[in-house]
C-alpha cells in the first residue's frame, strides 16, 4: 500500500509538473498540498511538503522563500478556515484558494521588493487570478481520484 | 482546534520559515539541493513524457490512420505514405541540418567551444518571475552558470542556475540580464539591459556626444570576459536625449526568442583562470536610475576660513620645529 501511495503522488508530481509547461505561472502542486493535509497523514504531509517545496523552488527563478512561505500559509489558512467549513466542501476550497492566491501575490511582491528584483506585476495579478480558478478544480479532480485509493487501503 | 492553538501553530510555522530562510542565507545549502534536486527531477519528467508523447504521435501516425484502408491498395498506400513520411522527416531534418550548419559556421567559435541543446520547456511554476527557459543540459554536460547562450541569430541570453543534467536560462529580455556591447561602426560601449517580455533593450550608460545612429549593429564587447567579443546582440532603434547627460537608446534584439527550438552553449576558454564572472542576474536598485540630486552650495568664505585656519596651524607647527 505504501508503495501504492508513493506511486501515486510521484505519478501526479510528473503530471503537475508536466501540466506547468503548458499553464505559465500557475502551481499545479499546490492543491496537492491541500489533499495531503485533508487526509491527516502527518509522515505523508512531510514527505509530500518537502518534495514538492524542492521542486518549486528548484525550477523557480526568484531566490528562496516564496515557496516555502506561500505553502506554510496553506497550512494556516486551512486550519483557520476549517472552523467555518467542512475541509471538503467546494466553498471551503474556493475561498481557500482565494486566500492563497492573494497571498501568493503580497508574497512574491514584497520579497521581489526587498530583493531588489524587478517583476511584472500585471503578470503576477493575472497569474494569481488564474491560480485562484484553477485551484479549486484541480483539487475537486485530485480529491475524486485520491478516493480511490482511500478506497483501496481500506479494503 | 481552538484560537489559542491556530495562533501558536501560525507562531511555529513563522519561526520555522525563518530559521529555515536564514539558515538558507547563510549557508546556502537548501538552494543547492533543491537546484540539484528540483531541477533534475523536471528535467527527467519533461525528457520521459516529451520522449513518450513524440514515440505516440509516431505510433498514431503510422498506425492508426492506415486503419480502413482497403486491403488491394494497401501496399501501394503504404508504400506512398512511407516515402512521403520519409519526404517530411527529410524536409524537417534538412531544415535542422541548414539551422545548425548555420550555427556551427559563425566565425566567433573559434575559441568558445560549443555546445548544442533542445529548450525544454519556458517559464514553468508559480515561482518563476524572470524571462527564462529550461535547457537539457546541465553542469556535468556544459551548462554551467554564466555560460552565454546563442543561435544563428545572435546572443540569446546565459546560464541562471544548473542541475547536473537540466539548467535554467535568463533571456537578454530580463529585466536583470545585463551585457556589455559596443556598436558595430562608432564603436561605442555601453551596458544593455533588458526590459522584460517583448520589450526593446536599452544601452545605457551612453554620453550625449557618442556617435550611435538608428539602424546600426550592437554586439558584445567581451570585456566583462562572460561573453566572446563581437556576437551580435541587437539593431539600435531610437536614441534620444535622456537625464544625466546620457542617451536614451532603444535596441531591438536579432534574436526571435518566440521561435526557439535549439540553442548553442559556449564554454568559455578562460574559465579555468577567471576566479569568478559576472552576475548572471543584475538587480537593479533605485538608486542607479533615480535623478542626480543638485550639487551641494559651496561655501566660499567658509572654505577660504577653514583654509587659511588650516595653514596657519600647519605654519605654526612648523615653526615649534
Amino acid at each position: 500500500m505504501v508503495f501504492f501511495n508513493i506511486a501515486w503522488w510521484a505519478l501526479y508530481v510528473a503530471l503537475a509538473v508536466f501540466c506547468q509547461r503548458f499553464t505559465v505561472g500557475v502551481d499545479f502542486l499546490l492543491p496537492g498540498i491541500i489533499v495531503a493535509l485533508q487526509e491527516r497523514k502527518v509522515l505523508q504531509f512531510a514527505g509530500v511538503f518537502l518534495v514538492f517545496i524542492i521542486i518549486q523552488e528548484g525550477i523557480g527563478t526568484m531566490p528562496f522563500g516564496n515557496v516555502l512561505l506561500w505553502y506554510l500559509l496553506a497550512i494556516v489558512f486551512f486550519y483557520a478556515w476549517q472552523w467555518f467549513f467542512e475541509v471538503e466542501s467546494f466553498t471551503f476550497i474556493l475561498l481557500l484558494s482565494a486566500a492563497l492566491a492573494v497571498s501568493h501575490y503580497y508574497i512574491v511582491a514584497v520579497l521581489a521588493n526587498i530583493q531588489d528584483i524587478y517583476i511584472n506585476y500585471k503578470a503576477l495579478q493575472d497569474e494569481s487570478v488564474y491560480q485562484m480558478f484553477l485551484t479549486p478544480v484541480l483539487w475537486h479532480a485530485i480529491n475524486y481520484l485520491r478516493r480511490g485509493v482511500r478506497n483501496v487501503a481500506q479494503n | 482546534m481552538n484560537a489559542r492553538r491556530l495562533i501558536v501553530i501560525t507562531v511555529l510555522l513563522f519561526l520555522f520559515f525563518l530559521g529555515i530562510y536564514t539558515w538558507n542565507e547563510r549557508t546556502g545549502k537548501f538552494d543547492v539541493i533543491s537546484t540539484n534536486v528540483g531541477i533534475e527531477v523536471t528535467g527527467f519528467v519533461l525528457r520521459s513524457i516529451t520522449a513518450v508523447q513524440t514515440a505516440f504521435t509516431d505510433t498514431w501516425d503510422n498506425y492508426i490512420n492506415l486503419v480502413g484502408v482497403k486491403e488491394e491498395n494497401d501496399r501501394l498506400k503504404n508504400e506512398l505514405f512511407k516515402v512521403k513520411q520519409e519526404l517530411a522527416l527529410a524536409k524537417e531534418e534538412k531544415a535542422e541540418l541548414d539551422r545548425l550548419r548555420k550555427l556551427v559556421s559563425i566565425d566567433y567559435l573559434t575559441e568558445w567551444k560549443s555546445v548544442g541543446t533542445r529548450i525544454l520547456a519556458w517559464r514553468l511554476g508559480a515561482n518563476d518571475f524572470f524571462e527564462s527557459f529550461v535547457l537539457s543540459k546541465g553542469f556535468f554536460s556544459g551548462a554551467k552558470v554564466g555560460t552565454p547562450i546563442i543561435n544563428a541569430d545572435g546572443l540569446v541570453g546565459r546560464v541562471l542556475k544548473a542541475g547536473p543534467y537540466t539548467s535554467i536560462a535568463l533571456l537578454l529580455t530580463d529585466s536583470g540580464s545585463s551585457v556589455s556591447v559596443i556598436s558595430e561602426k562608432g564603436r561605442v560601449s555601453g551596458i544593455l539591459q533588458g526590459n522584460g517580455h517583448n520589450q526593446l533593450l536599452s544601452m545605457r550608460f551612453v554620453k550625449q556626444n557618442e556617435e550611435i545612429k538608428p539602424g546600426e549593429r550592437i554586439i558584445t564587447s567581451g570585456l566583462d570576459l562572460s561573453f566572446p567579443k563581437g556576437i551580435p546582440v541587437g539593431e539600435v532603434v531610437s536614441v534620444e536625449y535622456g537625464s544625466n547627460s546620457m542617451l536614451d537608446i532603444q535596441v531591438k534584439p536579432l534574436v526571435v526568442f518566440d521561435k526557439l527550438e535549439e540553442v548553442l552553449l559556449l564554454q568559455n576558454p578562460f574559465e579555468h583562470i577567471l576566479p569568478e564572472g559576472s552576475p548572471v542576474y543584475s538587480p537593479r536598485p533605485n538608486q542607479i536610475f533615480a535623478p542626480i540630486q543638485a550639487p551641494l552650495i559651496v561655501d566660499r568664505d567658509e572654505e577660504n576660513k577653514n583654509f587659511a585656519k588650516a595653514f596657519n596651524e600647519q605654519v605654526n607647527a612648523d615653526g615649534e620645529n
